[in-house]
């Protein structure tokens, strides 16, 4: 499997070539999406594709998936090359995609899902539900899973609705298939079983597009890298040539200085949130732990442990929670976002599309959403002074962005969290909680978040983080308070502990 | 508002120029403006039925035209807020008649100012748009299309019972010179529609409550977990939705010189198409008023052009229908671009659009 490749458009590459995009470009509005994009696909190979956000990786998948027409270029189909306007109609053929938001019907069966808009399955007097369910059993045998396809998808865990979006694209009989981000919902335990999946599809002779921004996950699974950058392909090579260092500067385009976390220099146990007794009905039981001035905790645990639970709880977002929460007099749960806010408490939500910004208004206005809470709803907005506080945090934050007035959903997915830190932080809280602090964000605007985190701590808030990136904890968390199965199993210090004895203990295999 | 903020990049990396938009040219930005494309609709129409019809262009017609749209005028403003927060209010014209009722009833059966009657008719128009309106989907969560398809019945039914469905003559100098009266040679109804709009346009622009509005339609758990009190919120918008209608109410029995049971019975729909042409989101979040008014003077003018031209009044539906419905398919192209329609051009139309090399090897 091992062919010599080099930069792109200079290869000559033997084996089965299955698609080739060629300089591909793409235009919206004035954006150049794209400006040279090009992919080579074999049978039986795993490619993955990598970049940063904003480097042109989801829109080159959707002219792949034939969702989008590519403004210029060449697609190379077996051995007819085509324009991309030619090729579009056959690509969405050819190409089936898995992304984030899976596509599924969530109170179908798992069988009809699978046979979703294409059943051949008709008979004129309806649909053959027998060989519906026997060919979407067979499909998901193909996969080596166990899964009754007469199963409401809306009881299926993530990873297995997304094994049932993969054998759809298989019962399409589609070559390729793309994968999109597909670990990054999912927990530890999970990715691995998807991953047997591709390898044994990929033996099977799909070619298989995988992208994610775990770089150690891609290296561990892939035979074949290209690798994104300001709209253009800058590098194909097969896995071996490949170390992490050499992926994430192809992928930065520099040599990225590693961050190091500043070590927390005093100790405080100035105590600043103590939480006693936090329950969260079917999620958390009597869970305590302290926040104190200048440190930042790490709430760990896997997914399904309680830990979002936690930390919405603590801003506001669980009703049903008991406890005492105590930021400087000792209170209950706050019941609403507004009453956290008022006692000290800044949230940062995991979903920023979904829970944190108002993607279509401006940047400075998501700066400054809620400010009402500090004034009468019926005060003229002071601009001025607003825009002097945007542009000094914009600043700080060291936001990329044309003008503070363009609407916060055209900026990448690392600004946006910039953004959202930036109106948490501008409250001046006195407890900063996190939850997946830099999911969908691309390493060098994670390493920036991690650093602007650090600079808060050292001037002495209070931080509590969740996050499922143990990679990140680590880097992040001055301590850790690990949580199984709704209670808190362990607390240590980060010179105690290692990534094995961490995740051991969040598995709950030692106490 | 232009300030560059791109931050000077620190020496150790290189930023990646992730954000490298250009404005678009003139003409784009002219087009992607709803209410550009309107008033040049509106200078079009203009034309057309000053050129056919002298008696357009007249000082007459043109107050008929005025006092045509008031009514509608002050509802759209008032149904402009529950559009950007994202909700619908079906029940603005049985407010509307409700709240008439109301007035005739303070005026006959207490002996109270009629400055008094009116503030105290709109009070009750805010009382019946916040308080039940805005409690049951602000407060109680219940879908804002059955809360409000509710009470556009529940309110027609009150207003039939409190008036026995009989006309109610009011009689009252302020009302008549609310309707018919000039200061300076300006009827008091333009003056009173362009301070309307102003107060609009300056709460929902300038003042923090404005931005709350559009927070929540832009996404409304956001804007809670920012701190903003969406159910409160909500509450004062359906509140204020409800005494524009009552405000609409009272501008009705003025013009009529009664209060009826029968008026606002399709009022909704085309207070609900002028503020959709003027370019408010049905998802919330974007549009504004200025659009409205114009959204509703481009409604007023065709309506009033055509009838003027002797054309029957079924021929404005028709058009007035076409224009909304064009106007919706308009906004999804100017949004999404024409690849997001699912609709292609049938057979050899399509297929000009080029297949195989012609273009690289020629």
């Amino acid at each position: 499997m091992e062919t010599a490749i080099a930069s792109p458009g200079t290869e000559e590459r033997r084996g089965d070539d299955l698609i080739s995009l060629h300089g591909l470009r793409k235009r919206f509005g004035g954006v150049h999406a794209l400006r040279d994009g090009s992919l080579d696909l074999r049978r039986g190979e795993i490619h993955a594709l990598i970049g940063e956000n904003g480097s042109g990786k989801s829109t080159l998948l959707n002219i792949l998936s034939g969702q989008f027409r590519a403004d210029g270029g060449e697609v190379v189909l077996g051995s007819a090359t085509l324009t991309p306007a030619a090729a579009q109609a056959e690509l969405a053929q050819r190409v089936a995609i898995v992304t984030q938001e899976l596509s599924l019907a969530p109170d179908l069966s798992v069988g009809e899902n699978i046979h979703l808009g294409h059943s051949k399955r008709r008979r004129p007097w309806g649909i053959d539900w027998r060989s519906t369910y026997a060919d979407a059993r067979e499909a998901i045998r193909q996969l080596g899973v166990d899964i009754d396809p007469r199963t409401p998808l809306s009881q299926l865990r993530l990873d297995q609705r997304q094994l049932v979006e993969i054998a759809r694209a298989l019962v399409q009989g589609a070559p390729v298939l793309i994968l999109d981000e597909p670990t990054s919902a999912l927990t530890d335990e999970a990715v691995e079983p998807l991953f047997t999946v591709l390898r044994r599809l990929r033996d099977q002779g799909t070619a298989v597009v995988f992208v994610s921004h775990r770089l150690d996950e891609l290296l561990g699974l892939a035979d074949q890298i290209t690798v994104l950058r300001n709209g253009r392909t800058v590098a194909a090579r097969p896995r071996a040539a490949y170390t992490r260092q050499l992926l994430v500067s192809d992928m930065l385009g520099y040599e990225p200085e590693h961050y190091t976390p500043p070590a927390l220099e005093v100790e405080s146990t100035e105590g600043i949130l103590e939480v006693r007794g936090l329950s969260v009905p079917g999620a958390l039981r009597e869970v305590s732990f302290e926040v104190n001035e200048g440190e930042v905790v790490g709430l760990f645990g896997l997914a399904g442990s309680g830990c979002s639970e936690a930390v919405r709880a603590l801003a506001g977002l669980e009703p049903g929670a008991s406890g005492t929460v105590d930021l400087g007099g000792r209170d209950s749960v706050p019941a609403s976002p507004l009453e956290a806010g008022r006692r000290g408490l800044s949230f940062v939500p995991g979903d920023r599309g979904d829970e944190g910004l108002a993607l279509e208004m401006s940047i400075l206005d998501n700066l400054n959403l809620g400010g009402p809470a500090r004034h009468s709803r019926w005060r003229r907005i002071r601009r001025n002074a607003e825009a002097e506080a945007g542009r000094a945090a914009a600043a700080s934050m060291n936001l990329v962005a044309s003008s503070l007035s363009a609407p916060v959903g055209s900026l990448s997915g690392g600004n946006q969290q910039k953004v959202l830190l930036a109106r948490c932080l501008g409250v001046r809280p006195k407890v900063l909680v996190l939850e997946e602090p830099t999911r969908g964000v691309d390493v060098g605007a994670k390493a920036e978040i991690h650093r602007i985190l650090h600079q808060a701590r050292d001037a002495g808030l209070g931080i509590l983080v969740t996050s499922s990136d143990l990679e990140e904890m680590l880097v992040l968390c001055d301590r850790f308070v690990v949580i199984f199965d709704g209670q808190v199993v362990a607390q240590a210090r980060r010179t105690e502990v290692t990534e094995t004895r961490l995740s051991h203990l969040a598995s709950g295999e030692e106490s | 508002m232009n300030e560059s903020t791109t931050a000077p990049a620190p020496e150790r990396a290189p930023q990646p120029a992730v954000d490298d938009r250009r404005s678009a040219p003139l003409w784009r930005t002219l087009l992607s403006n709803r209410a550009a494309v309107n008033v040049a609709g509106i200078a079009v129409m203009v034309v057309i039925f000053a050129s056919l019809q002298p008696n357009f262009l007249t000082t007459a017609n043109l107050q008929t035209l005025l006092s045509s749209i008031t009514i509608l005028w002050v509802l759209a403003l008032g149904l402009t807020f529950v559009l950007l927060l994202g909700g619908f209010d079906l029940s603005v014209g049985s407010n509307l008649a409700l709240s008439g009722i109301a007035l005739g009833w303070l005026f006959t059966s207490f002996d109270l100012p009629m400055v008094m009657v009116i503030v105290l008719t709109i009070l009750f128009g805010a009382l019946l748009g916040g308080g039940v309106n805005g409690f049951l989907i602000g407060r109680m969560q219940a879908s804002f299309m059955v809360v409000t398809l509710g009470t556009l019945t529940l309110f027609r039914g009150l207003v039939n019972l409190a008036s026995d469905t009989k006309t109610q003559p009011v009689t009252s100098e302020l009302l008549d010179n609310l309707a018919f009266g000039k200061v300076a040679g300006i009827p008091i109804t333009l003056i009173l529609m362009v301070v309307t709009l102003l107060i609009a346009w300056y709460v929902l622009r300038f003042t923090y409550f404005g931005r709350d509005v559009y927070a929540v339609g832009g996404n409304a758990k956001a804007a809670r977990l920012a701190g903003i009190r969406v159910s409160r919120t909500t509450v004062i918008v359906y509140a204020i939705a409800g005494g524009a209608a009552a405000l609409g109410g009272v501008i009705q029995v003025a013009r009529l010189g009664a209060a009826s049971p029968l008026v606002g019975e399709t009022i909704m729909f085309d207070a609900a198409a002028a503020v959709l042409l003027g370019g408010t989101s049905l998802r919330g979040g974007s549009g504004g008023v200025g659009g409205t008014a114009v959204g509703v003077v481009f409604l007023g003018v065709l309506s009033n052009g055509l009838a003027v031209s002797g054309v029957q009044s079924f021929w404005q539906q028709i058009l007035s229908g076409c224009i909304l419905a064009s106007a919706a398919v308009a906004d999804k192209i100017q949004r999404d671009g024409w690849r997001s329609l699912e609709f292609r051009l049938p057979g050899a139309l399509a297929r000009s659009g080029g297949r195989a090399r012609a273009d690289t090897s020629g």
